[in-house]
């Protein structure tokens, strides 16, 4: 059964890379948060040409499983890296860039599709008339957006994307087959002398639970928050 | 260096390894149908010790990452056995992929099925209860084959979401697509190239999959409102 002794080494191997988990988990969000925001904007508003072309970029982006991309993406990286450095004259070997900004690139494109659609969904849950009345106050298309349709949209999108959220902290466990070091690598690592595989994934397993039932609490309680603004019925 | 000639040269091997994907889908999914049926009936009804139990099973499915639960199984499912005299270590590691996809996806599935019931409304229970049938006829006949369609796409997205999960089974040594790209790698060199071969059939029946799906949704979403609040076919008062 589970020995305590490896367990509790294995533990503190993953709890020391915490940061380094959460780090690419949430620069990955932001990024896609951006892209998918504008993406999103492009879809609702039907920008001729680019919104089909954002849409077949979508669906072959859902379409490769997560960890073919990340695989993918590092061996691309790998051939191509020094092609690319010399053809903006750039004085960079491929030592010297961290595998992590690779990983982030990785995780990106893999979970840009989701927040988008995320996105979309709470721009559409938005009464047109709220942009109306925006512009009846003389209010700019842009003045409209910041002041009245976000923090709206925020309310709306903050469950479904606390599970993209989830789903991309989860992500973050596959990018050891990059060769990033990160909870899942530096727990098994801490597990190869003693060969106590078992208590290696049980230990990330248990970190990731805990990681992941924090964000739980926390978009729970921003829920609950942003509750109060909205008219109960009774 | 990369060329696309060993592409076509590598899609053949590793074609040939398509059924054993199609079986890390179907077999979990087919398991995990049945199981998550259950467990959504046990946290329906309240069952007292076994209700908060599944709370916990369904809450670590769902945050921790497929890879960490495959491994827990691969490693952890032969020394569970062990305590009742069986033997698992000599066993195909294709078992245990089974077993992990089927706990992932019936804890989500569960999920699907339990949300899809609440949405239902209530009346129709009642309305079974009024014409005299029992509770279990009720949930067969009337609520149950509404909740499938209401829950119909978000199954098909966890359908999907198996789908593309599978390219981890490569993991513990079952020998899939991308397993067998790894093997050819070994001989011939050209790892790239089998990750893109393998990327390709991933892609192209996702993308046919959710083609399907999304036309069943389509011919079944008849009497639904649509996005804008209208129904979409209107019903004799």
């Amino acid at each position: 059964m589970i020995q305590e002794k490896y367990f509790m080494i294995c533990l503190q191997a993953a709890i020391s890379k915490i940061p380094r988990n959460l780090l690419m988990c949430f620069v990955t969000l932001g990024i896609c948060v951006v892209l998918g925001m504008l993406a999103a904007l492009l879809r609702t508003y039907r920008l001729p040409v680019i919104s089909k072309l954002l849409d077949v970029f979508i669906a072959l982006c859902k379409a490769f499983p997560a960890n073919l991309i990340l695989l993918i993406c590092i061996m691309v990286y790998t051939y191509k890296f020094n092609d690319f450095a010399a053809f903006f004259h750039l004085k960079m070997s491929i030592r010297d860039v961290n595998l992590i900004y690779i990983a982030v690139i990785g995780l990106t494109i893999v979970s840009f599709p989701g927040i988008s659609e995320v996105l979309r969904s709470g721009l559409i849950a938005i009464p047109r008339g709220q942009f109306e009345a925006g512009y009846a106050v003389g209010m700019t298309a842009f003045q409209t957006f910041r002041d009245i349709i976000f923090p709206q949209m925020f309310r709306v999108v903050i469950p479904p994307l606390t599970n993209s959220i989830l789903s991309l902290l989860k992500m973050t466990a596959l990018v050891n087959v990059m060769g990033v070091s990160d909870i899942l690598k530096s727990a098994t690592d801490a597990a190869t002398e003693s060969y106590a595989y078992l208590e290696a994934y049980t230990a990330a397993a248990l970190v990731f639970w805990v990681l992941g039932i924090v964000i739980e609490q926390i978009s729970k309680m921003l829920e609950k928050y942003f509750a109060k603004s909205v008219k109960q019925i009774a | 260096m990369f060329s696309w000639k060993y592409v076509a040269d590598y899609f053949p091997d590793i074609i040939s390894k398509f059924p054993v994907t199609l079986e890390l889908v179907l077999v979990p999914f087919a398991a995990s149908f049945l199981l998550g049926f259950v467990i959504a009936a046990a946290r329906l009804k309240k069952i007292p010790v076994l209700e908060q139990f599944l709370t916990v099973y369904v809450s670590y499915v769902r945050c921790t990452p497929v890879i960490t639960q495959m491994f827990v199984v691969y490693f952890g499912l032969p020394v569970f056995l062990e305590k009742f005299g069986i033997d698992a270590n000599g066993w195909n590691p294709v078992i245990f992929v089974f077993a992990a996809y089927s706990i992932n996806i019936s804890a989500f599935l569960s999920e699907t099925i339990r949300s899809s019931i609440l949405a239902v409304p209530a009346g129709q229970l009642e309305a079974g209860y009024a014409v005299g049938m029992t509770g279990f006829q009720t949930m067969r006949d009337i609520v149950v084959p509404q909740a499938l369609k209401i829950s119909l796409p978000m199954l098909g997205n966890l359908f999907i979401g198996l789908f593309q999960a599978t390219a981890l089974a490569y993991m513990v040594n079952v020998i899939d697509m991308i397993g067998k790209a790894r093997n050819i790698a070994v001989s011939r060199g050209h790892l790239l190239e089998g990750y893109i071969c393998c990327a390709i059939v991933f892609a192209i029946i996702s993308l046919a999959l959710e083609l399907l799906f999304g036309y069943v949704n389509k011919r079944l979403a008849f009497g639904q409102k649509d996005e804008y609040g209208r129904r979409q076919r209107t019903e004799a008062v």
